[in-house]
């Protein structure tokens, strides 16, 4: 009958099978190679830095394959993010189209949304503005749904559709934001903090955050998980 | 590991002739293994009622780059010093 082990040894132990248990299960034999060593380790003090350094290496492991997107949760969110943005491309679209077909109610109910609150002074921009532009946001707007349906379904295709839907609206508000008849529109008498920087601000900066999580998310190798 | 290319090592060993914690030695064996530059295998141990141990070498290219790059190293530091 074998003597009980002593108290580190016990808690080294317990590291180990702790080590085991975070390092993701593709590096099993990994955890096995650790757990195994120890038994070798005669000093107990040894064998319990060498468990506390197992542990180490088995929480950056399992940081290595973990990405914010791994929940459910984490991916409906971002996928609803960028049914937004998908949105915010058809937006302007929409509201041309309800101006252009004379339903009024709806350019009304949509020009609440805009600055001014008034779909009016957008008027001579919509009629400015080439069908080509429409078309650019509106294939904009259809890769930022697949790419979301691609999210959800946890392919990597997701970050480069986004990718590319992001370039192609980015360039119908690039050449949109270089008309007279834009700058017209949103010239306005005074500054507004949020209205001329806050929004502004937070409408750039969700792609980013969408784009960094998707990039992380599409980087992890299939095999570990 | 690149002076003696054919000895299997044990982690525990690598640690102490290294002076790496096994938290800084098996993400790089790990990262080493998957490059293909660090071949491994399970050996029986050398006194009974032990598990077996987990045993690494370098591969012929893993080889390759350890010689590749002490040699570089040693051309940096000739270098320095003149």
């Amino acid at each position: 009958m074998s003597a009980r082990p002593s108290f580190p040894r016990r808690i080294a132990l317990a590291l180990m099978g702790h080590a085991a248990r975070v390092l993701p299960s593709a590096r099993a034999p990994w955890a096995g190679a650790m757990q195994n060593e120890i038994h070798h380790i005669e000093s107990d003090f040894d064998a319990l830095m060498w468990a506390a350094g197992c542990v180490l290496a088995g929480y950056v492991e399992r940081s290595r394959v973990m990405s914010v997107l791994d929940s459910d949760v984490a991916r409906a969110l971002v996928a609803l993010l960028i049914g937004g943005e998908a949105l915010s491309m058809l937006f302007a679209t929409v509201l041309t189209a309800a101006w252009r077909m004379h339903d009024l109610e709806d350019a009304a109910f949509l020009g609440a949304f805009t600055p001014g609150d008034d779909y009016r002074r957008f008027i001579p921009l919509m009629d400015a503005t080439p069908w080509w532009i429409h078309a650019l946001w509106v294939s904009a707007a259809v890769l930022f749904v697949v790419s979301a349906i691609q999210l959800l379904r946890q392919r990597r295709a997701a970050f480069a559709l986004f990718g590319a839907a992001w370039i192609l609206g980015t360039v119908g508000n690039l050449i949109s934001q270089s008309m007279p008849e834009y700058r017209e529109a949103f010239a306005f008498p005074a500054p507004m903090f949020l209205r001329d920087y806050f929004i502004p601000a937070v409408t750039a900066l969700v792609p980013v955050f969408i784009a960094a999580a998707l990039w992380a998310h599409s980087r992890r190798s299939p095999k570990i998980t | 590991m690149s002076r003696k290319p054919r000895t299997w090592r044990y982690g525990y060993d690598l640690s102490k002739d290294t002076g790496l914690s096994s938290g800084t030695l098996y993400p790089l064996l790990i990262r080493l293994s998957d490059q293909g530059l660090l071949e491994s295998q399970w050996l029986e141990p050398e006194r009974p009622g032990k598990p077996p141990r987990h045993a690494y070498r370098l591969t012929s290219t893993g080889l390759a780059l350890a010689r590749t790059m002490a040699a570089a190293i040693r051309r940096q530091l000739v270098e320095a010093t003149a």
